[in-house]
């Protein structure tokens, strides 16, 4: 019991002690002004955000596997849209399951997007009459605020619009491009190939 | 099954496919206009990456020559940022006009190994320099903002004026209000002002859609300057609080809930919130049968909106119906013959039935088991009477 209280004792002794150290410690370093000791009372900090402009395919696949033209018919029409839906007059030897190409703003500027192929229909192909075409559309609501290329437009050997005022925002930045090709009678059966090169700039 | 020729006489393979993101990014002065200076000097400087791999920088645009880069074909390790310096050296001499420039970091080529057989797909992010050659003589071009508003409300109609002169010019404006036929309906005025050489000025007018009706109408801008004028047109709309109904869905099955679709417009140039009702006329008064919940509709917005019709209890012939389209205090109803068409039926074995086959079945498979076990019986019985008639032939011999 005796114990007890000399170690209360004790405790409230350095306590006492603590606080008037703490105390004298302030006075001083309010007095001498060590080194990092702020003298002012604003702070500032600058900071420059720059416009960063940045797009990625983020699917890039397109896949209309491996088939061919029914031999009744005069041409076979291929859309990206159209899923895992049977196409016309086209008989699949692989899975048939296309997808959109999706292009997302990852920047942080409203951006235009556009892009080059390097073939159109004739030279990709070939055979009676074919056609490529391309449409965008929003994957985000609201995400391409100008200029979506809504109906299948032809795909040309030069630049073409995907939108023209695509935005930044995390939730509204993505939009599709939409694939449709003709296969006509006459075509060479062999692979064919095309490159897309989609240009951002600030908007 | 449809007979095809089986005649492969195309092969079709058209593969966009690639393992390796496809992606890049350019960080700086992304989008700069600069007014031409006869030797101007200037350097700019980006930062640049994406996944890893071969990439090159390059100008593309009408004074593309006039950029030299310091390096043009990079080789990109993972996460590594790139430093990319443009320095720009004007011509003494350029013409009138506006050229573009973009400064691009475009991905290299895919390999074969990496496209397969491909159509392939690969980005590249540019920034824009453009340089404004001004014109010695006057010359202006002008953007006429006109917005939507509703009737009976105040907006500020605004003229945006580009110089595109090395002159100073004195500038003021006025926008013609015309309906679909071209005929003035009011004529607004903007303050004059002072529009300093390559600047931009801003001229208003506040237009009052007091006494004019909802539908769409014209305005014509004009902006005077010393020596000459410059026009911009532009459609914009009064808005009222008023809707169409312009369909609904006309048809449901008898006995159940069904699916309810109305599409509807509206004229109000605000965002609003509506819902529907559907009644049908029974012995001469309208009993509500259907609803939606509340959607809220964008300004001059077109949409289907969906909801319930409670079929359940009436009888399949032809009611007279209205539906009626709630808002703001304020209603629109449209009315129509709804068809309620008998509910389908599947037919269903009754629980009893299945119960009577079974115990058939069981009964004909007792049955010729009951056969087969008697015939094998008579059979036995045929060989040894046989047998016993053999014996009997055998002891009288």
């Amino acid at each position: 019991m005796q114990t007890n209280k000399f170690l209360v004792f004790l405790l409230v002794i350095a306590l006492v002690l603590s606080v008037v150290e703490v105390g004298y410690i302030i006075n001083r370093l309010s007095k001498t002004a060590m080194t990092g000791f702020a003298t002012a009372d604003t702070g500032f900090v600058n900071i420059t955000i720059e416009t960063n402009v940045s797009v990625t395919a983020t699917t890039d696949t397109i896949d209309f596997g491996s088939g061919y033209l029914e031999a009744t018919k005069d041409y076979a029409i291929l859309k990206t849209e159209d899923g895992t839906t049977v196409p016309t007059n086209w008989t699949n030897t692989s899975l048939y399951n296309p997808s959109d190409l999706v292009l997302e703003n990852d920047g942080n500027t409203n951006i235009t997007l556009n892009f080059s192929s390097d073939k159109a229909a004739a030279a990709f192909i070939g055979g009676n009459g074919p056609y490529f075409k391309y449409a965008s559309a929003n994957k985000d609501i609201g995400a391409c605020l100008s200029g979506l290329v809504a109906s299948y437009t032809d795909v040309v050997a030069s630049t073409q619009w995907v939108c023209t005022n695509l935005g930044a925002g995390t939730d509204y930045d993505e939009v599709y491009v939409n694939i449709s090709i003709k296969v006509p009678t006459g075509v060479t059966a062999e692979a064919k190939a095309a490159t897309f090169t989609f240009t951002a700039a600030a908007a | 099954m449809k007979k095809f020729f089986i005649i492969v006489f195309f092969l079709f393979i058209l593969l966009f496919s690639f393992s390796s993101v496809k992606a890049t990014w350019v960080s700086g002065t992304m989008k700069i206009t600069l007014d031409f200076i006869p030797d101007m000097e200037k350097t700019f400087v980006y930062s640049a990456g994406g996944p890893a791999g071969v990439y090159t920088a390059y100008v593309k645009g009408t004074l593309n020559e006039s950029f030299i880069l310091d390096q043009t074909t990079f080789f990109l390790k993972p996460g590594e940022t790139i430093r990319l310096t443009a320095k720009l050296k004007l011509p003494q001499t350029l013409d009138p006009g506006i050229y573009g420039n973009f400064i691009c970091f475009l991905q290299g080529e895919p390999t074969n190994g990496e496209s397969g057989s491909a159509v392939v797909v690969r980005t590249e992010s540019c920034a824009i320099v453009n340089i404004r050659s001004l014109y010695s003589e006057p010359k202006i071009e002008i953007n006429l903002n006109a917005p939507n508003l509703n009737i009976n409300e105040k907006k500020e109609f605004s003229i945006n004026v580009n110089s595109w002169t090395e002159q100073d010019l004195d500038i003021r404006g006025s926008i013609k209000i015309k309906n679909s036929d071209g005929t003035v309906l009011k004529t607004l005025k903007t303050e004059e002002k002072k529009l300093l050489s390559g600047k931009t000025q801003i001229l208003h007018s506040v237009f009052n859609a007091h006494d004019f009706s909802q539908g769409k109408y014209n305005a014509s801008a004009v902006v005077f300057y010393t020596g000459g004028f410059e026009e911009d047109e532009k459609t914009f709309e009064i808005g009222a609080l008023d809707f169409d109904i312009l369909n609904f869905t006309k048809q449901f099955e008898a006995d159940k809930i069904n699916p309810f679709e109305i599409e509807i417009k509206s004229y109000w140039n605000n965002d609003v919130t509506v819902d529907a009702v559907v009644y049908l006329r029974i012995n001469d008064s309208f009993v509500k049968f259907g609803e939606t919940p509340p959607f809220d509709i964008k300004p001059l917005e077109r949409k289907k909106i969906t909801g319930y019709f409670d079929a359940n209890g009436l009888r399949p012939i032809n009611y007279d119906s209205k539906v009626v389209l709630y808002y703001e205090g304020k209603t629109t109803e449209k009315t129509a013959t709804i068809v309620i068409i008998p509910k389908e039926r599947i037919v269903e074995m009754p629980a009893s039935t299945t119960i009577l086959l079974a115990i058939l079945i069981i009964i004909v498979l007792f049955l010729i088991f009951i056969v087969i076990f008697m015939m094998r019986k008579l059979q036995k019985q045929t060989v040894k009477t046989i047998r016993k008639k053999k014996k009997i032939k055998k002891k009288k011999s």
